[in-house]
């Protein structure tokens, strides 16, 4: 799976339009609003550092604020060869970073759906995996639930935990059903991650419309 | 009676009172039919209906074959042909006041309350599209081409009518019916997307079909000479007044609503009244300024579900659920069955072929194209596209009903000339519609393999997963600066919780309101239901020595922790262990809860039987069940713990030696002298303890009895999953309660004899190391404050007496407060616990953080300081001593228990 995204060719810089950043038809339009964006938010430098997301004021209120920069740094999404994290990153990554967010096109065909999906849920699994071990441990994934439970003051960080721990309980009976009395579930794989979303359409859920469309509602 | 008005119109009972009509002296009976009339016929068609529904539903296969209204029509179709029979002209028809007045609301409010809210406005885009765009195409389409059908000389001549009075034809047969495609979707199953785009449409539909119906009905009066270009404004200025305006009513009612339930605290009993009696107002409010009441009540429904919810309790949740449902059950039986009476009188309408064809011909072409077009337009901005099979079914899918039925009942002979044409027509399509329509769908839906809603059970994953990317959708469009769906939709959120939901949601409700929280909730009761239904209730005591549980032996030899450690830290769900060693009498403590709470039952007795009109006591059973149910659940937890996780795994050999011999204890009732050998190589003393265990049952049952009148007050608690007051309570109480009932026996002493009865509760200790991390420690010296305070008012004076006398035995005993003396006593007190669930005093904090509801340790916190001016009830109904006192201490265990879990995570 994860050897598939691997050799596509590097998105060009500039305002050309691209068709080869696994074959999404992103417009020259909407590859403009992004680089203006890009350079908004790097103050007119050729990378972003972590500290340029800041600027964004919008962005203050989301609980899960830090996982999600930390993705567009985090070099298993950037599909390069290497682990761990960058420090700044250029507008080709960003653009691969969005291109995670592309709606399905009509014309796909069955294999271009599953592999599409694979990425999406491969974006999720990695802000899970803090620690790139390629398991989401307990402990991982209660920080991840804390955190998206912290927007709410009055509950207990020990609800967050319990929650954690049922939805580990959950995945566990989910993938490997029972389990024997010497085995231990060590975390979620991706390969469990996979299963514990069969059956749900993640088609319709990681999208952000601004790249299907050609008009681009609000630039500034 | 009110609904009398419903049933038919050729009832409407005279008044006749009762009077005195020269009875020939005093009557023994008297036949009142007159009076009950009315109310009889309605009910009486309401149970013919429903006895109808039975026999259809008797056979699956033609169910399953034929959607439900389908048979309704051709029920009413045939009863309708008996009354013409037998009583020679047709009685009954289904009257359009009474349609709009009592059998609508219903129906349209249970759709707006159970409207999935998220899957509403994701689409409302499209929905607002159909709705607005779809509906006016429609009609102008169908009233024009009939129109041209009429002039090209096709109709019959009889037919008078020109263009405005198509157009008002077109407009009213047009919409599609909320009912009637409920109906038929509601056995459809197609995937949710598809559904609530049609359903949503049909409810939305209805400001564009009042608008045009009034506008042409208008139109048509006035005569085609006199209507001025400003009609013509004027007429699309009430389209945007009827349905926003209709909308606002909506919200404004929501808004109360959610505001009065959240005063209801005292009132349980009439919350669902509110819910019923504020929709139904907005109903009539917006019908009263003739602004699309359906709208307003959908709306209605759509908004204030959020916060009633979070405000009334579970009881009243259901009773609105169940109720609701009924209503819209019945009002849609009778709806249908009374369309199929109303089509049996022949006088109301004239047939013509041509009209009938060509209203038929046109609705379906004229959907079908719109929705192409509508669909081709959608799919540029739509980020999940409809495809053609979609469109399919979305065409195929446009049902017209009783709301087409009833508006074209309405018109004025005398200003629509051709009104019986219309009525013809109308029944035609209807029932084309319902049937025809309704019988193919299914197979269609089938042939064209259209995506159908997966039923999955929601999962706790699924819903934290669907959090996250709300969140990184909405950062994402931060990110890149976009305004877009999401960034809207996070505002809002935003927006509600800080303002909206503070507002309108009880402040306990607004604390622990999340959403993932409730999905946690309720999959834990969900799974813990199902669990007990498998037959996890039968409970004996041989259960209680679970092989999970940890024996003893191998915990002397390593803590917990260290225990938990070694069996690999991705596996460890239980993090609440405790980081240090303990003694042996905290263990001792801990074993005692667990021996108290798993083994014994709620015993059934007197309790209060009281009746009240206006609070609903949880019932015996109820309670009983519910400690059941607990302890099933930790049990369950333990199991799987140990099997999925590996906790325990080093001990299993130890446990499996130990086993027997703890059946063995747990199982002996009676007149068992025990020694034992503790771990430390202590010998005890026999211990003769026949009537022990009586008298744990007795404390225990009181214990209940505090506590679940303590839950009665919090209504919405629900189930609650650690009984953990009840433990910590038990151990501080569990002694002096053996003290002051004269049946203990004491190791050294002859039983009755209180002096020596040892209570180590109220000896008030050193605060020690222990202390600090066990919680119940603490509620020691809060006992003896309690009991010196308290007991003087309740209990009779020769118990008091004795009571005395104990407390000062025990000062001159164990004045020297000390660790030791402490476990000493205990062990007298209650020797059943010094071998059997050591496993309890781990086993009890871990699984407790596994599995255990905060939402209930602050609820019942705060429904201590609700429950205080209720005290000297409390008192009355509990004679017993000390009952009030364990009242209160569960709060008290339970938030200090929670100040030492939070201590312990740092």
């Amino acid at each position: 799976v994860g050897t598939a995204q691997m050799g596509v060719p590097r998105v060009p810089r500039g305002s050309a339009p691209v068709t080869s950043l696994l074959s999404l038809a992103v417009t020259s339009e909407q590859i403009e609003h992004l680089h203006r964006r890009f350079k908004q938010l790097s103050q007119d430098q050729l990378t972003i550092r972590k500290e340029n997301f800041d600027s964004i004021p919008d962005l203050e209120f989301n609980p899960i604020r830090g996982k999600i920069v930390h993705a567009f740094f985090d070099k298993r999404n950037l599909r390069q060869e290497s682990d761990g994290l960058a420090d700044e990153i250029n507008f080709e990554d960003f653009l691969t970073i969005m291109s995670y967010f592309r709606p399905i096109e009509m014309n796909m065909d069955e294999e271009q759906l599953d592999r599409f999906r694979k990425e999406k849920l491969k974006f999720l699994f990695h802000m899970y995996d803090s620690d790139h071990d390629g398991k989401i441990t307990l402990q991982e994934y209660r920080n991840v639930v804390e955190e998206l439970l912290s927007g709410n003051p009055h509950l207990e960080k020990e609800s967050a935990r319990s929650i954690a721990d049922g939805a580990m309980m959950e995945a566990a009976s989910i993938c490997v059903g029972q389990m024997g009395p010497d085995q231990v579930y060590e975390g979620i794989t991706f390969e469990d991650f996979l299963k514990m979303w069969q059956g749900i359409d993640i088609e319709t859920k990681m999208h952000v419309r601004f790249l299907n469309v050609d008009t681009i509602a609000h630039c500034y | 009676a009110e609904r009398s008005g419903g049933s038919g119109g050729a009832m409407h009972p005279p008044a006749a009172s009762p009077g005195p009509a020269a009875p020939a002296g005093a009557e023994l009976l008297r036949w009142q039919w007159r009076e009950v009339q009315a109310p009889c016929l309605v009910a009486a068609w309401i149970l013919v209906a429903s006895l109808a529904k039975i026999v259809f539903h008797l056979s699956r296969k033609v169910t399953s074959v034929v959607p439900e209204s389908c048979l309704l029509i051709l029920l009413g179709l045939g009863l309708g042909g008996i009354v013409l029979a037998v009583a020679k002209k047709a009685e009954y028809q289904l009257e359009p006041n009474m349609f709009f007045l009592f059998l609508l609301p219903p129906i349209v409010l249970d759709s707006g309350y159970f409207m999935p809210s998220r899957l509403f406005f994701d689409n409302i885009g499209a929905i607002l599209t159909y709705a607005v765009v779809g509906t006016l195409w429609n009609s102008f389409a169908t009233g024009t081409a009939l129109w041209g059908l009429h002039r090209a000389g096709l109709m019959d001549p009889g037919v008078e009518a020109g263009l405005m009075d198509f157009l008002l034809f077109g407009s009213l047969i047009s919409a599609v019916d909320p009912v009637a495609v409920l109906a038929v979707f509601e056995e459809v199953h197609v995937n949710e997307t598809l559904f609530i785009i049609v359903f949503g449409e049909s409810l939305l539909n209805d400001a564009v079909t009042v608008v045009l119906y009034k506008v042409f009905n208008s139109f048509v009066e006035l005569g085609p000479a006199h209507i001025h270009a400003t009609d013509y404004v004027k007429g699309v200025a009430s389209f945007f007044l009827v349905s926003l305006g209709g909308t606002a009513v909506g919200l404004l009612f929501a808004f109360l609503l959610a505001l009065i339930t959240r005063f209801t605290k005292r009132v349980r009993i009439i919350e669902p009244l509110f819910v019923f009696l504020l929709a139904y107002v907005a109903y009539l409010a917006a019908e009263m300024v003739s602004l699309s009441a359906i709208l307003a009540v959908t709306f209605c429904g759509i908004c204030c579900k959020k916060y009633v919810e979070a405000n009334i309790s579970q009881k009243s949740r259901t009773t609105v659920k169940y109720t609701m449902k009924t209503l819209a059950s019945s009002s849609e039986t009778i709806i249908f069955m009374f369309l199929g009476i109303s089509a049996v009188d022949t006088s109301k309408w004239t047939w013509d072929t041509a009209l009938v064809l060509g209203t038929l011909f046109f609705i379906l072409v004229f959907r079908a194209v719109g929705v192409v077009l509508q669909t081709y337009v959608l799919n540029r901005f739509r980020l999940i596209p409809l495809d053609r099979i979609d469109q399919v079914v979305m065409s195929y899918g446009g049902l017209r009903g009783a709301v087409a039925f009833a508006l074209v009942i309405l018109l004025d002979r005398e200003k629509v000339k051709a009104k019986d044409y219309f009525v013809a027509t109308t029944i035609v399509v209807v029932f084309f519609t319902v049937i025809v329509q309704g019988l193919t769908i299914k197979p269609l839906v089938t042939w064209l393999k259209v995506k159908r809603s997966d039923h999955h059970k929601p999962t706790l994953n699924e819903e934290l997963h669907e959090h996250a990317f709300d969140h990184i959708l909405a950062a994402v469009e931060d990110i890149v600066g976009h305004h877009g769906y999401h960034y809207w939709r996070d505002k809002w959120e935003q927006f509600d919780k800080k303002y909206l939901s503070q507002l309108l949601m009880r402040k306990s409700a607004y604390r622990l309101r999340d959403e993932i929280w409730d999905v946690y909730y309720k999959l834990n009761i969900r799974d813990a239901i199902s669990f007990v239904d498998q037959g996890g209730h039968v409970l004996s005591a041989a259960k209680l020595a679970l092989p999970s549980m940890p024996s003893r032996t191998s915990m002397s030899e390593s803590s917990v922790t260290n225990l938990l450690r070694e069996s690999g830290s991705g596996a460890c769900l239980d993090l609440q262990v405790i980081d240090t060693v303990r003694s042996r009498r905290d263990k001792e403590d801990a074993a005692m809860h667990h021996v108290l709470r798993g083994s014994l039952y709620k015993p059934r007795r007197r309790y209060k039987a009281s009746y009240s009109r206006h609070f609903i006591s949880p019932d015996k059973q109820e309670r009983q069940d519910k400690e059941i149910f607990r302890q099933n659940m930790k049990r369950r937890l333990e199991t799987f713990k140990s099997t999925k996780h590996n906790v325990c795994s080093s001990k299993s050999k130890a446990r499996l030696k130990e086993k027997g011999r703890k059946k063995a204890i747990l199982l002996s009732q009676k007149g068992i002298s025990l020694t034992k050998e503790t771990p430390n190589g202590k010998t005890h003393r026999n211990v003769p303890w026949q009537d022990a265990a009586p008298v744990l049952v007795m404390v225990s049952s009181e214990e209940e009895e505090s506590d679940s009148s303590e839950t009665e007050k919090e209504d919405d608690e629900g189930i609650v999953f650690v009984a953990r007051a009840t433990d910590e309570v038990l151990q501080g109480k569990t002694t002096p309660e053996l003290c002051k009932l004269p049946l203990t026996v004491p190791p050294s002493a002859s039983p009755g004899s209180l002096d020596v009865c040892p209570s180590p509760c109220i000896i008030p200790p050193s605060p020690t190391l222990a202390e600090k991390e066990l919680p119940w420690k603490g509620d020691q010296a809060d006992l003896a404050v309690y009991v010196s305070s308290e007991t003087t008012k309740i209990v009779p004076v020769d118990m008091q007496k004795a009571w005395n006398q104990s407390i000062s035995s025990l000062e001159s005993i164990a004045s020297p407060p000390g660790i030791e003396s402490g476990p000493q006593h205990r062990r007298f007190a209650c020797p059943v616990l010094e071998e059997q669930p050591q496993s309890a005093s781990q086993a009890m904090p871990e699984q407790s953080s596994c599995f255990q509801f905060p939402s209930h340790i602050s609820k019942s916190g705060r429904s201590q300081s609700d429950s205080s001016p209720d005290g000297p009830e409390q008192q009355e109904l509990q004679p017993l001593m000390a009952t009030e006192e364990q009242g209160r201490m569960p709060p008290t265990a339970e938030a200090r228990w929670l100040m030492f879990n939070r201590a312990s995570h740092l």
